[in-house]
């Protein structure tokens, strides 16, 4: 037993007291740095251009068959058009700016401008004209003179821009034409539309007149209360209509309710002696 | 740019120069360690080098995980004791036994006493290749003084109990089968 454990214990040692290699660190950097320069280098290789590897032979032989290819497109366009620049030279009627490119808001400084370029380009297309009618007459020899003043002719004025949405709802915003906003920028017309709301805010609150009742008209008896009930009128509605009146500057005063009472008590009184010595 | 001993690591422009400090470092703090565990399963140098190699190729790989490892002894640990067994399924260990038992024997010893001494060396490691998986690699593993029961739970995924009682049975289990061997 005692040797079998002297022999575990001495396994166990020699595994544990393992010799490390001279220079295994130094290795394993060297290892490393190897590798991660192949992954660098792998990933460049990643980035690299599929192209890149291709011989270029073929690329040159790619780009020649597509040279050949183009030129054996053009020629038969050239051939039927005749000579491009010439025909150019030859004043064709030029292009005008298409008038659907203008905008229908446009402001009228727009118009104008328009209206300048196409003059300007009048003018330039008759001084080429002018210069081919003089080229012409030399017998076509100053072909250079006229690609000359070809080229040193003004250009062409590029199209208006189309608006932005800013400046169209500017456009719409000036040229909104409303009469009432119109009429409110005028002081006179303001002032008489005041003075017409304030006539309406007066006949609207004022009071109504009340008739003063005449002489004749006081001495007549007073109607029954049967009458009265015929006629549908109630005599309480009468203070109640004269209350809700307010009392405006051109209203009349009305009688004081005291006078009032009074007077249909008096009057009162009459109709019953009255009725008294009719029924007797 | 870190060195060590001289020496300078130099990683892709890409790197951080965090990583490569940490990379240096860790090669220069835990290769010595790494090589006992890896030699403790292969038992083979040149074996156990390479394997250590390969542990830092995968660090290399997962550097930008290295700060949320918490433990990096035990992660490396893991690392190269799963590589070491990896690599010991390709090799076979018991052809290098020959050669680590015979430098186990003291040279000072007579040439009978010495190949005697050697073959008891070659049946321990014999032995230890019978034992139990669990108790074979808890056995191995606590060859490495740094690695105490609770870093060996860790690496085995066990608890440290079970190590403690693994490792109990595998020196028992051992001595018993070498005594059985030495009446025989």
């Amino acid at each position: 037993m005692k040797h079998s454990d002297e022999a575990i214990e001495k396994v166990l040692a020699g595994l544990r007291d393992v010799e490390i290699p001279a220079g295994m660190e130094r290795r394993i950097l060297d290892g490393l740095e190897e590798r991660a320069a192949r992954r660098a280098e792998a990933g460049r290789r990643w980035y690299r251009p599929v192209w890149r590897g291709v011989p270029a032979a073929y690329v040159a032989c790619g780009v020649a068959v597509v040279g050949l290819a183009v030129v054996m497109l053009m020629v038969p366009a050239v051939r039927r058009f005749g000579h491009g620049g010439v025909q150019s030279q030859m004043g064709v009627a030029p292009v005008k700016p298409i008038p659907a490119m203008r905008s229908t808001i446009a402001s009228r400084d727009t118009e104008t401008v328009l209206h300048a370029s196409d003059v300007r380009f009048a003018k330039r297309v008759d001084a080429a004209e002018s210069g081919l009618g003089r080229a012409g007459d030399s017998a076509g020899g100053s072909e250079d003179d006229v690609a000359l003043s070809e080229t040193r002719a003004a250009s062409f004025p590029a199209p208006p821009m189309p608006l932005t949405d800013q400046e169209k709802l500017l456009l719409r915003l000036a040229h909104k034409n409303d009469p009432v906003e119109l009429a409110m920028l005028d002081p006179k017309l303001r002032e008489l539309q005041d003075a017409e709301d304030q006539a309406e805010f007066q006949s609207f609150f004022s009071v109504p007149v009340v008739k003063q009742p005449a002489p004749e008209e006081q001495a007549q008896p007073e109607p029954t209360a049967t009458e009265q009930a015929a006629h549908g009128e109630s005599t309480a509605e009468k203070p109640a209509s004269k209350q809700a009146a307010p009392a405006g500057d051109q209203a009349v005063p009305a009688p004081q309710p005291d006078e009032d009472s009074e007077l249909k008590q008096s009057r009162a009184k009459q109709v019953k002696a009255k009725t008294i010595t009719t029924g007797l | 740019m870190a060195s060590v001993e001289g020496f300078s690591l130099v990683l892709s422009s890409m790197e951080s120069s965090r990583t490569e400090v940490d990379l240096a470092t860790l090669v220069e703090t835990y290769s010595s360690l790494l090589f006992r565990v890896v030699h403790s399963v292969v038992r083979s140098r040149a074996e156990a080098e390479d394997v250590v190699q390969d542990v830092f190729v995968r660090v290399l790989e997962h550097r930008r995980s290295l700060a949320d490892v918490r433990e990096m002894r035990v992660w490396l640990i893991r690392i190269a004791w799963n590589l070491a067994l990896d690599r010991r399924r390709r090799i076979r260990p018991e052809q290098f036994d020959e050669g680590f038992a015979e430098g186990l024997v003291a040279r000072d010893l007579p040439v009978d006493e010495a190949l005697n001494e050697a073959r008891r060396m070659k049946a321990v490691l014999r032995e230890m290749e019978r034992l139990p998986k669990a108790e074979r690699h808890v056995l191995l593993l606590s060859v490495t003084e740094e690695l105490g029961t609770a870093d060996m739970a860790k690496v085995l995924g066990r608890s440290e109990s079970a190590v403690r009682a693994l490792l109990f049975r595998a020196r028992t289990r051992l001595r018993e089968r070498l005594e059985e061997g030495e009446k025989r």
